[in-house]
């Protein structure tokens, strides 16, 4: 690789790792906090129905 | 007559169209889909950097062709798609057709932003500036850029999902007129940038060397991009059944 040319050619793969990074983590991470609060929020709501039923 | 529509309905894609149906098909695909994004990442990026020759003329530069091109590619697929869900979710009232155009905008938006990044990158080398702004092509891109930050705007302006949606679905589809103008730039204007050299009458002009690393770079974009929607749908759904969730607690 022409040593020139070496710091456009890394600094757009090291861009594509970062954006790519970004938006996908911050996406894994958002399902993941949704699904702890629908898990939590749905045991309360049975919780709830089993205590009425009783 | 009532269990025929319901049949209709449910026929074809439209059974998908069902969040917890489409949850449930998608917590299957999705480490499948993300296997496959690792596994083709893995052969492009070592394609692109070490089994392709570099370019007579470009030298090893050509090798940011591998990030920008299918960037590219993407950041207009991904607009034409999230036009389309657009659509689908103004015309037949789909909430998960609205989902999935909405999480489709920050995947544009940072297949976009990289493109610009990754040309000024690739730019700067070959032709001796960063940025131009009397060429076509990056203007036209750039403006490609603020739709998908316009269009997320919209979803935040909104406190009705149904509003944001049919304000932000009137912006995808009216946006679109920028697509041919982005892709015919290069023909209708003088520019800085080359003109189209894989998808083109007569073939493509580049080696066939250079071709496959950047074919298999273009489905590990588009692997990673199946991925990540599934992923931010899912989010979505979940989301929404939350909020459900907290307004039936509020009533109790």
């Amino acid at each position: 690789m022409h040593w020139e040319y070496a710091a456009y050619i890394w600094s757009s793969y090291a861009a594509a790792a970062v954006i790519l990074t970004a938006v996908a983590a911050v996406s894994i991470v958002r399902l993941r906090r949704a699904l702890r609060v629908q898990a939590v929020l749905e045991a309360k709501l049975d919780q709830f129905r089993s205590g009425d039923e009783a | 007559m009532g269990s025929t529509a319901t049949s209709l309905r449910m026929s074809g894609w439209h059974r998908f169209a069902n969040p917890t149906r489409f949850s449930r098909l998608s917590a299957r695909i999705l480490p499948w889909a993300l296997a496959l994004t690792v596994v083709l990442f893995a052969a492009g990026l070592y394609l692109a950097l070490v089994g392709s020759p570099p370019d007579a003329r470009q030298k090893d530069t050509v090798r940011i062709m591998y990030i920008h091109v299918p960037a590219a590619w993407m950041a207009l697929a991904t607009y034409v798609l999230m036009a389309m869900f657009s659509g689908m979710g103004f015309i037949w009232k789909h909430p998960l057709a609205d989902i999935a155009a909405k999480n489709c905008a920050p995947l544009g938006a940072g297949f976009t932003l990289l493109a610009l990044v990754s040309g000024a990158l690739w730019g700067a080398p070959m032709w001796g500036t960063w940025w131009e702004w009397g060429d076509a092509r990056l203007t036209s891109f750039l403006i490609l850029f603020f739709l998908y930050l316009g269009y997320m705007a919209l979803w935040q302006v909104f406190e009705d999902p149904e509003k944001a949606a049919r304000a932000a679905a009137i912006l995808a589809l009216v946006g679109l007129i920028n697509i041919p103008v982005i892709h015919f730039s290069v023909q209708w204007w003088n520019t800085l940038h080359q003109p189209a050299s894989v998808f083109r009458r007569g073939g493509p002009t580049i080696d066939p060397a250079m071709l496959w690393p950047l074919f298999v770079m273009l489905f590990a974009f588009k692997a990673y991009f199946v991925s990540v929607l599934l992923v931010r749908i899912r989010a979505e759904v979940a989301e929404r059944r939350v909020r459900a969730l907290q307004m039936m607690q509020a009533e109790a």
